[in-house]
């Protein structure tokens, strides 16, 4: 039961950011939705792990990721108030909110080290997608300088984040 | 017969200490106006940490984690315990160099060595034979707290020389162009996760200012340098006075990979 909800957790992720990939190249208003999808979920995840990781170092991690990914979605929301731009709903942002939604639920049917590796593992695979997709899709197809300055601004953040989570997955594994 | 030998051993201690501290007193008085000498301050320092227990020695700061903690214990800091500590925390204070013990410079390494338990015990209980009172019934441990983070933030604090100020009143002004001309050169910015400049070179003694441009909080970390900053929020600042010469790398430990180094000259 559970890997089958392991392998669905993995497959919505997977689908949500190749949707992301193969779409047609979005515009700012698409991109700016994205943006703030792809920190809600990584935000939602990371309060989930404050409360319910049992590591030390996984709760402090979930933490941070609320910090750091709450003051990006701050400063995005900042930029496109001042652009008058209006973020617009698409596949690719639903995706990440379905997937996230997705994980957060089977991460609530977990306890313990099983949550701590869960939610870690998913840290590890999630910044890489997002990265990824930063790189191929939202910092080449943002046409306003402020937007896409955002995007390669906060991108070494995100490069921390995946090795700090891979630090973290280490340690669990020992 | 070693339990015997170590009794022995005990009392001869004892005896010879006791001697000892009763000559000096019978040769010096118990007057406060010699400051004590170097055995004297080591020994005193070392039972004062002896005399906390270890449940509290291990104790750690819970605001460490706060950037800002430190602000609010110098509000009181300046309030409660400058008049003899002094602003800046050195001492240098109206009465702080005439008592005895002598205020000690809470920014000095001997001090700095004392773990946050250590510091938080002797704020809350004082110190015996010394004129540092207890606070325990006029602070919450909250409030201690935040006094532990102030002094563990007064090292990267400039030293306050305004009562120097009529020994060398002829030069302000142009020390006042150099250090403005020069503040610009000191100052490291948080930026897009990178520290900017990456590498620094400054002088012992310098006011090194990082600002946080990113949108979330950073820190900076160097056991070698000293430097430990706590969380530096977005748009906040934190200062540092490297003491020591050398060449340090340092990082910040929420953000692997995000690392810079500070070439400090003599």
């Amino acid at each position: 039961m559970k890997l089958q909800m392991r392998i669905c957790v993995c497959a919505g992720l997977f689908m949500g950011l190749a949707t992301m990939a193969s779409a047609q190249a979005p515009n700012d208003a698409q991109i700016a939705a994205i943006v703030v999808a792809a920190n809600q979920v990584d935000i939602d995840a990371g309060k989930l792990a404050e409360t319910e990781g049992s590591n030390a170092e996984v709760k402090a991690f979930g933490k941070q990721m609320v910090t750091d990914h709450t003051g990006v979605n701050k400063q995005a929301t900042e930029l496109v108030t001042k652009l008058h731009v209006t973020p617009e709903d698409n596949p690719t942002a639903q995706s990440l909110k379905s997937g996230g939604a997705d994980n957060t639920k089977h991460l609530k049917t977990l306890k313990g080290a099983a949550f701590d590796k869960a939610y870690i593992d998913h840290e590890v695979a999630y910044h890489q997608q997002v990265l990824d997709a930063v790189d191929k899709v939202l910092i080449p197809n943002a046409k306003n300088d402020e937007l896409k300055e955002l995007l390669v601004k906060v991108r070494p953040a995100f490069v921390a984040h995946l090795d700090h989570a891979k630090m973290v997955q280490a340690s669990l594994a020992k | 017969m070693r339990m015997i030998r170590n009794v022995l051993i005990a009392i001869l201690v004892i005896v010879v200490v006791g001697v000892c501290a009763a000559y000096l007193v019978v040769r010096n008085g118990l007057a406060a106006d010699q400051a004590p000498n170097a055995v004297e301050t080591a020994v005193a320092r070392r039972l004062v940490r002896l005399s906390i227990p270890s449940s509290e020695r291990a104790l750690t700061n819970p605001n460490a984690a706060q950037g800002d903690a430190w602000k609010e214990g110098e509000d009181h800091f300046s309030d409660h315990c400058a008049g003899c500590h002094g602003s800046d925390g050195r001492g240098d204070s109206e009465f702080g160099q005439q008592m005895y013990p002598p205020v000690p410079n809470l920014t000095s390494a001997d001090i700095q060595h004392f773990s946050d338990g250590e510091l938080f015990a002797i704020i809350q209980h004082g110190v015996r034979w010394t004129g540092m009172p207890a606070f325990e019934s006029e602070h919450t441990a909250d409030e201690t707290w935040n006094l532990v983070s102030f002094v563990r933030h007064l090292p990267s604090t400039p030293a306050d020389t305004e009562h120097h100020e009529h020994e060398h009143g002829h030069q302000p002004e142009h020390e006042h162009t150099h250090a403005q001309a020069s503040a610009a050169g000191r100052t490291i910015a948080m930026d897009g996760t990178t520290f900017t400049p990456n590498e620094l070179t400054v002088k012992v003694g310098d006011t090194v200012t990082f600002t946080n441009k990113d949108p979330f909080p950073h820190n900076i970390a160097s056991a070698a340098a000293g430097m430990k900053s706590g969380d530096v929020e977005s748009d906040a600042q934190w200062q540092f006075r490297p003491t020591k010469p050398g060449r340090f790398s340092y990082v910040c430990t929420l953000h692997p990979g995000m690392k810079g180094t500070l070439v400090v000259q003599p």
